[in-house]
């Protein structure tokens, strides 16, 4: 592919030899270290072609004269040839010139941003800074300066800690690297601080590495309560208890029950797809959609999908043009029943997924799940208590109290 | 001494297509067969092409054939191959 590109630029020529000394003539010219390719006999006619560039051929001839063979140049083929069998044609010139103006006038253009690495900001967030900071499809590639749009991005979202701005010919791409949040809030060591209970729950275990424990496992603590106080208290021999502050350091699990009462339905549709389907076709111009095909959906029940082919140079010249379909894909739906075990079975996954979501995936521990059932005419209504092991200890500030009262 | 000067260079573990100038022959299926370090072109054929090497002539024979490729240093030979045989 590539060396067909090169060979199409430079030009090559189709040679025809006539003679007897052809492998003669051949290797005279191999000797001037010249490529030839597409070296044949047309059979039966005497002749053997070959192709040679444009530079090869004018080192041809000594050698022809040498091994007494005749050339003849069969074809003309690439750009060169091209362009000089165009040097009059006025149009023709005025066409190319402003065919390659407009392609550089086009490149001159961002026509396709890209966004990587977002997992919890969505793309229309970071597109509208983008916009904001001159980043957008049809704006001026020059007026960008990527260290800008970087610190523009950083500061409107504070989840992000690493931006990069790249433009590639018209395509410009963003890639981000998200903050992941610290699980828990902490103080900062140095700072009086308690420990205490984020949740409700029965303390299963507690490893202390600062402060007075308050409680033990098996105690039923509520969210807010001290579970490790950062008070010490030292009492003198004077019968005087001084207290001073320390940093006080824990971790705490508790058992949790968590109640979910949900409903699974008994009757649900499923999609059986037909195969019949229809597609409605168009060009984007810049930003515009122009549709060449829209007919309304010849179905009732359909699904929709869009797929997009942009025209392009190359990866990293995007051009404003595109074609797209619209695909309309038929479907019946039918209604399935379940059965109860089965609706129990879809509670758990319910339950497991729910869990994740709220409490967050790797951050508890299950022991128990523990689920009744009532059945309705069209639903299971699952109601499940789940216990759950789960860290309850967050840290809190010591506001110090202005005057403590001695002796308390 | 070329017996002698075999031995040394299988003894040494040289590579012989440089010593001998041997010609590495590479076949890509029956389709391409490229041939390097050879010594001239002697017969160019729709079903024969003859090519001097130093260790002798190498006869292609086939159909339809047709040197893709040539510069001084490789022949590419393509087309339906049927043999490539050693003439000493």
């Amino acid at each position: 592919m590539l060396l067909a590109l090169h060979k199409f630029f430079r030009g090559y020529v189709t040679m025809e030899v006539r003679g007897f000394a052809i492998p003669r003539f051949i290797n005279l010219i191999l000797h001037k270290n010249i490529y030839i390719w597409n070296l044949y006999e047309d059979e039966g006619q005497g002749r053997t072609f070959f192709n040679c560039s444009i530079k090869a051929f004018r080192l041809l001839h000594p050698a022809a004269k040498k091994s007494g063979v005749r050339l003849r140049i069969r074809r003309k083929q690439g750009l060169p040839f091209i362009l000089h069998k165009n040097r009059r044609r006025k149009p023709w010139i005025i066409g190319a010139a402003l065919f390659m103006a407009l392609f550089m006038f086009l490149s001159s253009f961002v026509w396709l941003v890209e966004i990587t690495g977002n997992d919890t900001i969505g793309s229309e967030d970071l597109r509208i800074v983008l916009q904001q900071q001159g980043v957008a499809p049809g704006l001026f590639r020059r007026r960008i300066s990527p260290r800008e749009v970087e610190g523009a991005v950083m500061a409107a979202f504070t989840n992000i800690s690493y931006a990069n701005v790249t433009i590639h010919g018209t395509r410009a791409v963003l890639s981000v690297v998200e903050t992941i949040r610290p699980p828990q809030i902490s103080v900062d060591r140095g700072i009086p601080a308690d420990v205490i209970a984020a949740k409700d729950g029965i303390i299963h275990d507690m490893a202390t590495e600062a402060g007075r424990p308050l409680v033990r496992p098996g105690d039923v603590v509520a969210a807010g309560d001290v579970l490790v106080s950062g008070e010490l208290r030292v009492g003198t021999d004077y019968g005087e208890v001084h207290s001073y502050f320390v940093h006080a350091e824990a971790r705490v699990t508790a058992r949790r029950y968590v109640e979910y009462i949900f409903d699974v339905p008994l009757y649900f549709t499923s999609k059986n797809f037909t195969g019949n389907q229809m597609r409605n076709y168009g060009i984007i111009v810049f930003n515009t959609k122009i549709y060449l095909e829209n007919a309304p959906s010849p179905f009732i029940n359909y699904e929709l999908s869009h797929s997009e082919s942009r025209m392009s140079f190359g990866r990293n010249h995007p051009m404003p043009f595109a074609f797209f379909y619209d695909i309309f894909r038929e479907f019946i739906p039918e209604t399935e029943e379940r059965t109860v075990d089965e609706a129990l079975i879809m509670g758990q996954t319910i339950i497991t997924s729910r869990l994740n979501r709220e409490l967050g995936e790797g951050s508890f521990e299950v022991l128990n799940i523990e689920m009744a059932y009532e059945e309705t005419d069209e639903n299971v209504r699952v109601t499940a208590v789940i216990t759950i092991l789960e860290v309850i200890s967050m840290q809190r500030e010591i506001v110090p109290e202005i005057e403590a009262v001695p002796g308390e | 001494m070329r017996k002698k000067g075999r031995r040394i260079v299988e003894a040494l573990e040289l590579p012989k297509e440089v010593v001998f100038n041997l010609p590495i022959i590479q076949a890509l299926g029956a389709e391409d067969v490229s041939i390097t370090n050879y010594k001239s072109l002697m017969e160019i054929g729709t079903e024969r092409v003859r090519i001097n090497t130093a260790d002798g002539q190498v006869v292609f024979t086939g159909k339809k054939l047709i040197l893709k490729h040539v510069t001084s240093e490789s022949i590419t030979v393509s087309g339906d191959i049927d043999s490539i045989e050693f003439v000493r």
